[in-house]
């Protein structure tokens, strides 16, 4: 594991002026990187294994994402998710208390959970689709590693979310395997969603 | 006759710790100095490797190197990293007594082992107040019977001595100080946590305190009393050594260095087309060479079995002293780059002072060559 790290370091460097992490892959075929956070125009030379990130420019007066669609669409869905799984979750903790009776309140919590993740998962097809945009508008459609890991995770994502209101159209609320996986797809979901928020994090604020 | 070149052997082994340096060593170093942790996995890669144990002879298992590859490892491993390039040279410095002065049996008992698994030892002989004065220890070492003698005292600044298995202990008997093996699971052994100090952080720098520490009489190196000609003898063949790293220090500062002035423009030229840079520039790479020749030579001279008191303290001053001005000229040649810590040259800056004060400091290497010169040497 150590090992795997070690390697996987050889391959990073850090932006001198925002200190985003970047990698030698988002560097393009002139040894040059624009960095996504600052715009700064990175030369990348490598002295003796270690990595020199020299400043030749800066990218300013960037187009920048209109209405802010993607920032907005992307706290939608990742304030959402994490309700919808605390409505599940009170759902049964009354069913819980009822003796594992599948009561009316645990049916209504439920419900809103349900509800819940459905536009959660409606903002995420939307903070997919302005993320591409603002990707190609602000950062050229370069491929930065980090935002290649965004979208592939949000792929991920995707599949998970639409699994879990398959397993919830098929399933009865209540104690059966379908219906707990369609929890465990939740959990999952979440687990995803928090760390593209987390990349996303450093794509605006650096490090 | 006079040939500068390195044999095939050598160069194959120079490329071969090179890659090692860049592909292993570099991408670990700035952690290894942000967190301070003994570069254990570092360690075990330059162990499968072969390039750690360099002396050991063959007869007891190791690659039964001479100094010159040795010093060759040294430079290109802190090139990289020199505070892993310490943490993994600890162990030649802990061996030179063994090798100076050690028995086949004692040999066998304490360097085999280290050639059949990762294994770490200690030169515990700096004291609160004996440094560069040896002569000074406290540390005594009783005779309690004929096979058993009794050690008590603080050593400080020990290099690797966190993570020893054995310790060569200088401690002051009856007949004056004498050098012994002591193994590091022995009772009575207290290890300190690690000093936090200005560079080399990955190096683990302790105090080791023996407190009624009992150590077999067979432990002593040659006879008692020789402790003080045995830990000198050592460092005739441990001074190329930290020579060596300090020319691997001062060769990456002028790599760095000149990997950015051919790419930084300012004023619209390339700033390595300014004399003000350049001719610094060319000063490092002229200190570099000359250190460079003066530690393989003081290395040869250990080979071939010459004295090279005079020598070995000579490269070991000498690459010390413009190791230092090496990494300060080279900070200034990259600006604000040089004093970012993002950046892996200020680090080298940090690195580089420690050359010039242990394993003797640069006035107590000039002692040394001025009284070589006062016997006609």
């Amino acid at each position: 594991m150590r090992k795997r790290k070690l390697q996987a370091r050889k391959n990073r460097f850090v932006c001198p002026i925002c200190h985003l992490e970047l990698h030698m892959h988002d560097v393009d075929e002139n040894g040059l990187v624009v960095c996504p956070v600052c715009g700064a125009v990175l030369e990348v030379a490598d002295s003796n294994g270690h990595k020199i990130p020299i400043v030749h420019n800066v990218e300013i007066k960037r187009p920048q994402p209109m209405f802010r669609l993607h920032t907005i669409a992307t706290h939608f869905s990742i304030g959402l998710l994490p309700l919808a799984f605390l409505a599940h979750l009170i759902a049964f903790l009354f069913c819980a208390y009822a003796s594992c009776e599948w009561t009316l309140k645990a049916a209504e919590f439920e419900w809103i959970g349900y509800w819940l993740l459905l536009i959660s998962f409606a903002g995420g097809l939307a903070t997919f689709f302005t993320g591409l945009i603002d990707w190609k508008r602000k950062y050229r459609g370069r491929t930065y590693t980090i935002i290649t890991k965004k979208i592939r995770l949000s792929f991920v994502l995707f599949i998970m979310l639409t699994l879990a209101v398959g397993l919830r159209t098929i399933a009865e609320p209540g104690l059966s395997f379908t219906y707990g996986f369609y929890i465990i797809a939740q959990v999952i979901s979440l687990g995803i969603i928090s760390v593209i928020g987390h990349y996303g994090g450093f794509l605006v604020h650096g490090k | 006759m006079i040939d500068f070149s390195l044999t095939k052997e050598q160069q194959e082994l120079q490329l071969r710790v090179r890659q090692f340096a860049k592909d292993v060593v570099a991408p670990g170093a700035a952690e290894h100095d942000r967190t301070g942790e003994f570069p254990y996995e570092i360690a075990k890669q330059a162990w499968k490797e072969g390039f750690l144990n360099s002396h050991i002879p063959a007869e007891f298992g190791g690659p039964g190197r001479g100094s010159i590859e040795t010093c060759i490892i040294a430079e290109e491993i802190s090139a990289a990293c020199s505070g892993i390039g310490i943490a993994l040279d600890a162990n030649s410095l802990a061996q030179g007594p063994l090798l100076v002065a050690g028995s086949d049996e004692q040999k066998r008992q304490f360097l085999q082992p280290m050639t059949e698994k990762p294994m770490f030892a200690s030169y515990a002989v700096t004291e609160p107040d004996a440094g560069s004065d040896v002569s000074r220890l406290s540390t005594t070492a009783t005779k309690i019977n004929d096979n058993t003698f009794v050690i008590n005292g603080l050593k400080w600044w020990i290099t690797g001595g966190g993570v020893a298995n054995w310790y060569f202990v200088l401690a002051r008997t009856e007949n004056g100080p004498t050098g012994f093996i002591v193994d590091a699971d022995s009772p009575g052994i207290v290890r300190g946590p690690k000093e936090e100090n200005l560079g080399q952080h990955a190096s683990n720098t302790v105090r080791v305190a023996f407190e009624d520490v009992h150590v077999p009489a067979e432990n002593i190196l040659w006879k008692e009393g020789d402790g003080f000609k045995i830990a000198m003898k050592t460092f005739d063949y441990s001074r190329p050594l930290v020579a060596a790293a300090a020319v691997g220090v001062a060769r990456a500062a002028l790599e760095h260095a000149t990997t950015y002035a051919k790419r930084r423009k300012c004023f619209n030229k390339k700033i390595i087309k300014y004399q003000g840079v350049s001719f610094k520039l060319a000063d490092i790479a002229m200190h570099v060479e000359t250190a460079r020749l003066l530690t393989w030579k003081s290395a040869w001279l250990y080979d071939q079995g010459l004295p090279n008191t005079k020598e070995s303290a000579m490269a070991k001053a000498y690459a010390a002293d413009y190791c230092m001005k090496a990494t300060i000229d080279a900070v200034q040649v990259m600006g604000g780059y040089g004093y970012s810590m993002e950046v892996p040259m200020e680090k080298l800056m940090r690195d580089a002072k420690i050359f010039q004060i242990y394993e003797g400091t640069s006035e107590i290497q000039r002692t040394i060559i001025v009284a070589s010169l006062m016997r006609g040497r």
